[in-house]
C-alpha cells in the first residue's frame, strides 16, 4: 500500500476549479482517521428535493427552489436519531458521477473521497425523483457500486401521481436490494420512518453486487483496470471496480479522461492506452457499452417498480407552457414580467418608504431633544440615525425584489426564461443558463457569481462572472432612489392619473427602469466583446432540464423574503453602522475654529480633504467633492454612498437650524445645496443621471471582488474587472455629463 | 471526440433501410428513436439518456433558431441545435408516422 497521499496529483487543484479548498485528494478508499461522528451524504440529479428533506430532516434553512442547481455548495446540518447525532452532508445535485460543471464536481469529489476537507461519507442517501425514475435510478446505478452502504428516498410521488403513475417503494426495495422509503418532505410525511431507518444504514452491508453486465470482453478490462488499480494505487476492491467502470467510461481523449488518468499511476495510464486503442482498432466504444448497460438495468428495475396507473394526461405544466414557452407571447410575457417589476419596485414601495424615512426623522428629533448639544448629540443624530435610516429606507423596495425573485425560483419561470433567452444569450456567448446567475445578480452579484456554478462550459461561466456585478444589484437601488426621487419628476410618461393614484409609467420608474436597462445591455456587450477578444475557444453546451411548475409555497416564499430582508437590516445595523459613525468623525475632525462656517468645516476635514484629492479625476463627469467622498466611501458596499451624503449633509448643516432641517429628507438638502463659486446648484438632474451611470457600471464592491477571486481561482480576472469595470463607468458618465451639457442640458 | 465511434451495439436498433436524420432536423411533435451520439457532448447526452433505440419526442422549438425541448424518458430536457445535431436518429419504423 502507497502511504496517504503518495497519489495527489499536482493539477488537481486546478481542476477543482470551483472548488473553495484546498483539494489535495487522499486515496479514495483511505478511512478518514479520528472520524467522531457517522456522516450521511445526501446524492441526487438536480431539483429532486434534496434540500427540501435536508432542511426537514436538520431543521435548518438552506436554499430551495424550482430549478435545477440550486445548492452549489456542500452543506452540513445535524440530524438527531435514537441511535445519536448523524452528520448530513446537501450536495449538489449530479446527473453522473462524470462531472461536467463545477457544481457537480464538488459532490463527485465528496462522494469519492477526493476533497480532503470532507471525510467520505459513511453512507448514501440517494434522493430519487419518483416522477423522473429512469434518469434518477442511472445515478443510483453508479452510486450502488461504491461499495457504501445506500438508502433510496423517493420523492416528488404526488408529482408523479399527477402524470398517471406510481413507483412501488417494496418492489423497488426488492429489485435493488437496499432499502426505499418514499416521503412528502415538506408536509413531513414519512419522516420518521425515514429517519428511523437512516440511523440504521451506516451500519448495514454495502448493496449487493452489481446487476448490469457487459460483454465478456468489456467485463474483463474492467476486472483488469481493477486490478491495476488494486495493485499500483493501493485501492480497496470496490473502490478499485468503481474507479475503472468510471475511468472507462469516459469518452477517449477528453479533458475529462486526461484529468482522471492523471490521479492514477503511470502503469494505469500506460496500460489503459493500450486497450482503449485495441477496442477502438475492434469498433467497439466502452463508454457506450457501460451506459447502455446501466441504463438496460435500469430498465428491468423500472419496470419492476414503476406503475402507470393512468393513460399520460396532458399536464398543468404542458398547458401552461403552451403560453409561457409560446414562440410569440412567451418573449411577450416575459418583457411584461420584467417591467412589472420595475414599476411596482418604484410605485408600490414608495408609500411604505416614506413611512420608514417619517419614522427616523422622528427618531432623530425625538433624541436630538433629548440630548445635550455637542458632539455626542451630533454623532448619535447625525452619524448613527441619519446614516443606519438612509439606508432602512430602502427596504420595501429590496423586500419586492426579493418577493419577485423568489417568486421566479419558486414557481419553475426562471428555466422558462433561460429557456426563451438562450439564443440571444449565445450571440454574446454566454448562455442560456447565465440567465439564472444574471438574474440573482439584481439582488446581489455575489449569490449570482456562485451560481455560475453550474455552467458546463467553462469560458460561458467565466465570462458570466466577469459581467455578472454589471447587473444592478439591490445595494444600488438607495443610490438610485434617492437621486431620482430628489431630480426625476413622476410625471406620467403614459397611463391613467385616478385622483392621486397614477396608473402606467411614470418618468421616475422609466428611469429606474433605463438604470436596470443600461446594466444589462452594458453586461451583454461587454460579453459580446469579452467573447470576440479574449476568451475565444470551445463553443458552449446548453443541456436543461425543464422542470415541472410548482405552487410556491406561501411559508417559505415569505420565510426567504424576511430573512434576506433581516440580513439587509443586520447589515446596517453593523456594517453601514460603524461606516457611518467613522464616516461622522472623518467629517467632524479636525475642527475648525469657532465661527467657521459648517460648510467649510466639512471642506477642511479628512474626508473633506480625502474628497477634494479625487475632485480633478470626476470633475469631467460632473461630480464635486462631496460626491467624491460618497464614491470613496462605496468602496465598502455601495449603499454607503447614501449613509455618507446623509452624514455630509447632516454635519454641513447651520447648527441654528439644525432641528427644522433634520426632518428634511437628504434628496431636499442636496436639491438645496449651491456651488459656492459659481452660484449654481451642485446637483442638476444632469449630475444625477451621470451619477446613476457611475453607479451602475462601476465596480464597488468588496465582497464581491473577494468572490470573483476565490471562484477563479486567482487576481487576474478579478483585477481585470475592477479595471475594465472602473473604465467603463468613467467613460460612459463622461459621455453622459458632457454630451448633456453640449445639448444644453444642466 | 476526435475518434468516430462505430457503434456495434446500435445495429440492431438502426436498420439501414430506416430514414435517418439528426435530431435537429424533426419538427415539432415528431417522434423518432435514437441511433447513436456523437460529438463532444457525447458522453453526457448518453448518461442523461440517449442512448440507442430510446425514444425521443420533439416538444418545442424556441423562435429565432434557439434551443429545443426534447421529451425522453418521461422527463423533459432542452438543448440547442448545435447538441441536437449530433444525436442521430430514426424516423423510419411505422410507429412515428
Ligand atoms: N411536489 C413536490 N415538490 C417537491 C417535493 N420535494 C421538493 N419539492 C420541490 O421541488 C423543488 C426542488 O427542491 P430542492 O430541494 O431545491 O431540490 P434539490 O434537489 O436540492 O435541487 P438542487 O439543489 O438544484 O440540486 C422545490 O420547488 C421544492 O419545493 C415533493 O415531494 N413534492
Ligand atoms: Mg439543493
Amino acid at each position: 500500500m502507497k502511504p496517504t497521499g503518495a497519489t495527489v496529483p499536482p493539477d488537481e487543484r486546478a481542476a477543482a476549479a470551483a472548488d473553495t479548498s484546498r483539494s489535495v485528494p487522499p486515496p479514495p478508499d483511505s478511512s478518514s482517521p479520528a472520524r467522531t461522528r457517522t456522516v450521511i451524504a445526501m446524492v441526487g440529479n438536480p431539483n429532486c428535493g434534496k434540500t427540501t428533506l435536508f432542511n426537514a430532516l436538520t431543521g435548518l434553512r438552506q436554499k430551495v427552489g424550482n430549478y435545477p442547481g440550486v445548492t452549489v455548495e456542500r452543506k452540513e446540518g445535524t440530524l438527531n436519531t435514537a441511535a445519536g447525532p448523524i452528520t448530513l452532508i446537501d450536495l449538489p445535485g449530479l446527473y453522473s458521477l462524470t462531472p461536467h460543471s463545477p457544481d457537480e464536481r464538488i459532490a463527485r469529489d465528496v462522494l469519492l473521497g477526493y476533497r480532503a476537507d470532507t471525510p467520505r461519507p459513511d453512507a448514501i442517501v440517494n434522493v430519487v425523483d419518483a416522477s423522473n425514475l429512469e434518469r434518477n435510478l442511472y445515478l443510483t446505478s453508479q452510486l450502488l457500486d461504491l461499495g457504501i452502504p445506500v438508502l433510496v428516498v423517493l420523492t416528488m410521488n404526488d408529482t408523479a401521481a399527477l402524470h398517471g403513475m406510481r413507483v412501488d417503494a417494496d418492489a423497488l426495495q426488492e429489485a435493488l436490494g437496499v432499502p426505499v422509503r418514499a416521503v412528502q418532505a415538506a408536509k413531513r410525511r414519512g419522516l420518521p420512518d425515514l429517519i428511523e431507518t437512516l440511523a440504521e444504514v451506516p451500519s448495514q452491508a454495502p448493496p449487493p453486487a452489481r446487476t448490469w453486465t457487459l460483454p465478456p470482453t468489456a467485463e474483463r478490462e474492467i476486472e483488469e483496470m481493477a486490478g491495476l488499480l488494486q495493485e499500483h494505487d493501493g485501492l480497496s476492491p470496490t473502490a478499485a471496480f468503481t474507479e475503472a467502470a468510471l475511468l472507462l467510461g469516459l469518452p477517449d481523449g477528453s479533458p475529462l479522461q486526461q484529468e482522471a488518468l492523471r490521479r492514477w499511476s503511470p502503469t494505469v495510464r500506460e496500460h489503459i492506452r493500450t486497450d482503449l486503442d485495441a477496442f477502438a482498432a475492434e469498433g467497439i466504444d466502452l463508454s457506450t457499452l457501460i451506459t447502455e448497460a446501466r441504463y438496460t438495468d435500469v430498465g428491468r428495475l423500472v419496470a419492476r417498480a414503476l406503475r402507470q396507473e393512468a393513460a399520460v394526461p396532458v399536464t398543468l405544466s404542458d398547458k401552461l407552457d403552451r403560453v409561457f414557452l409560446h414562440r410569440f407571447w412567451g418573449y411577450v410575457i416575459f418583457l411584461v414580467l420584467m417591467a412589472t417589476l420595475f414599476q411596482t419596485m418604484f410605485t408600490w414601495a414608495s408609500y411604505p418608504a416614506d413611512l420608514i424615512a417619517g419614522a427616523v426623522d422622528a427618531a432623530g428629533q425625538w433624541i436630538a431633544a433629548r440630548m445635550p448639544e455637542g458632539d455626542l448629540r451630533d454623532l448619535v443624530v447625525n452619524g448613527a440615525v441619519a446614516g443606519v435610516g438612509n439606508t432602512v429606507v430602502f427596504l420595501p423596495q429590496i423586500l419586492l425584489l426579493f418577493l419577485f425573485i423568489s417568486l421566479l425560483e419558486d414557481t419553475g419561470y426562471l428555466a422558462r426564461a433561460a429557456f426563451l433567452m438562450d439564443r440571444l444569450m449565445s450571440r454574446v456567448g454566454l448562455h442560456g443558463k447565465s440567465f439564472i446567475p444574471l438574474l440573482s445578480s439584481y439582488a446581489c452579484a455575489i449569490p449570482g457569481v456562485m451560481a455560475t456554478r453550474t455552467i458546463e462550459s467553462s469560458r460561458a461561466r467565466l465570462l458570466t462572472i466577469l459581467v455578472a456585478p454589471l447587473m444592478s444589484c439591490s445595494a444600488r437601488i438607495p443610490v438610485y432612489a434617492v437621486m431620482i426621487g430628489a431630480f426625476i419628476p413622476a410625471t406620467l410618461v403614459f397611463g391613467v392619473q385616478l385622483g392621486g393614484l397614477k396608473l402606467g409609467l411614470t418618468l421616475q420608474a422609466l428611469t429606474l427602469f433605463s438604470m436596470y436597462a443600461l446594466g444589462t445591455v452594458a453586461a451583454f456587450g461587454m460579453a459580446a466583446l469579452f467573447n470576440r477578444t479574449l476568451l475565444k475557444g470551445d463553443g458552449p453546451t446548453f443541456l436543461m432540464e425543464m422542470p415541472p411548475y410548482r405552487l410556491p409555497s406561501l411559508r417559505t416564499v415569505v420565510l426567504t423574503m424576511f430573512e434576506r430582508a433581516w440580513l439587509f437590516v443586520k447589515r446596517a445595523g453593523t456594517v453601514i453602522l460603524a461606516l457611518s459613525i467613522v464616516l461622522w468623525f472623518l467629517s467632524t475632525y479636525p475642527k475648525q475654529p469657532a465661527g467657521t462656517p459648517p460648510s467649510e468645516q466639512m471642506r477642511q476635514s479628512y474626508a473633506g480633504l480625502a474628497g477634494r484629492t479625487l475632485e480633478p479625476f470626476i470633475r469631467p463627469l460632473g461630480f464635486d467633492w462631496k460626491m467624491g467622498i460618497g464614491i470613496i466611501s462605496s468602496f465598502a458596499a455601495r449603499e454607503v454612498f447614501v449613509t455618507a451624503m446623509g452624514t455630509i449633509y447632516s454635519v454641513s448643516e447651520d447648527a441654528a437650524e439644525d432641528e427644522e432641517k433634520l426632518s428634511v429628507a437628504l434628496g431636499e438638502k442636496m436639491k438645496a445645496d449651491v456651488n459656492p463659486t459659481t452660484g449654481r446648484p451642485t446637483f442638476t438632474p444632469l449630475v444625477a443621471i451621470s451619477l446613476m451611470v457611475f453607479y451602475v457600471l462601476a465596480m464597488q464592491c468588496i465582497s464581491t471582488v473577494a468572490v470573483v477571486k476565490r471562484e477563479t481561482n486567482g487576481w487576474k480576472w478579478p483585477l481585470f474587472q475592477i479595471a475594465y469595470m472602473t473604465g467603463l463607468a468613467w467613460f460612459t458618465s463622461f459621455l453622459v455629463y458632457q454630451g448633456g451639457r453640449l445639448l444644453g442640458f444642466g | 471526440m476526435k475518434r468516430s465511434t462505430p457503434n456495434t451495439s446500435s445495429a440492431a436498433d438502426c436498420p439501414a433501410t430506416a430514414a435517418q436524420c439528426t435530431l435537429d432536423c424533426l419538427g415539432k411533435g415528431q417522434k423518432a428513436r435514437v441511433c447513436q451520439v456523437e460529438g463532444p457532448n457525447r458522453c453526457r447526452l448518453m448518461e442523461l439518456g440517449f442512448t440507442s433505440g430510446t425514444e425521443v419526442e420533439i416538444s418545442r422549438r424556441a423562435a429565432f433558431g434557439g434551443p429545443l425541448e426534447v421529451r425522453l424518458r418521461s422527463y423533459r430536457l432542452s438543448l440547442r441545435c448545435e447538441e441536437a445535431s449530433s444525436i442521430r436518429v430514426e424516423t423510419g419504423s411505422p410507429e412515428f408516422t
